[in-house]
């Protein structure tokens, strides 16, 4: 199971990522997150909603409610152009740490 | 009402009571612990552990509540922003018309109304110019932050 502070910290540019593929909806991104991780990225799942509510409030996504296929409104989110920029940038940033991480460790072990 | 609905319906006032607002956050979160409620009922779970299921993975509500508040703190911040835009804009539009006024007083006779109203409006025009620049560059700052 990953550390709480990795899985705060890495919470925008997931966020960000899965939204990249397309709108989705808060349980579905929970739902996404866990599978891709196999369970070792564990999130309170209440404590999504306040971090797409910043990302909205900064610009960075936008939301729309819809009729979800059980008849129940679902509040989509989606990327937009500022969120398509910041996710570049935490995809360098990302990728920096990870090349560090690789060279520090050596390719053989990671 | 069946047990699992006045089950919710108890949650959605503890929310309330804990200060989480509706419809919005309270709506969505609802629609989440419903969505996680079927998911374990499908998986087989009964309707009570199911939702005692949701119930913990939606979260304890004060600390909700916090992270909600934290989350408005940049809303808030954005509307700050946007105020000093308007004064910035304000500003402009007094300079745009003091100024060239002033400049009258002192030149009194040298320049016609006409040409004191085009130097206040290209003053205000250059002013609200800088001004959106200025609110624009801090906004995007602070997005990408």
């Amino acid at each position: 199971m990953l550390r709480k502070e990795l899985v705060a910290a890495s919470a925008e540019p997931l966020i960000l990522s899965l939204l990249a593929k397309g709108e989705s909806y808060g349980y579905a991104i929970i739902q996404e997150i866990r599978e891709r991780s196999e369970n070792q990225m564990e999130w309170t799942d209440g404590m999504l909603y306040p971090v797409l509510h910043r990302l909205e409030n900064r610009g960075l996504i936008q939301s729309r409610w819809a009729e979800s296929e059980n008849g129940r409104k679902r509040k989509y989110y989606s990327l937009q152009k500022d969120g398509k920029a910041v996710l570049k940038e935490q995809r360098e940033q990302w990728l920096s740490v990870h090349h560090v991480l690789t060279q520090l460790w050596g390719a053989k072990n990671v | 009402m069946s047990d699992l609905e006045t089950q919710i319906t108890t949650w959605r006032q503890q929310m309330l009571a804990a200060g989480i607002k509706a419809p919005v956050p309270l709506e969505e979160l609802e629609n989440h612990l419903r969505d996680v409620v079927e998911h374990q009922i499908h998986a087989g779970a009964d309707a009570s552990a199911a939702f005692e299921a949701a119930v913990r993975r939606i979260g304890a509500p004060a600390q909700l509540l916090q992270e909600f508040q934290q989350a408005n703190t940049h809303e808030r911040m954005n509307k700050n922003l946007r105020n000093i835009f308007i004064a910035i804009a304000v500003l402009a539009v007094a300079l745009g018309f003091i100024l060239p006024m002033l400049a009258k007083l002192r030149t009194s006779g040298q320049h016609s109304d006409a040409v004191l109203i085009a130097n206040g409006a290209l003053n205000f025009v250059l002013g609200a110019f800088c001004a959106t620049l200025v609110t624009t560059y801090l906004f995007k700052r602070r997005a990408r932050s």
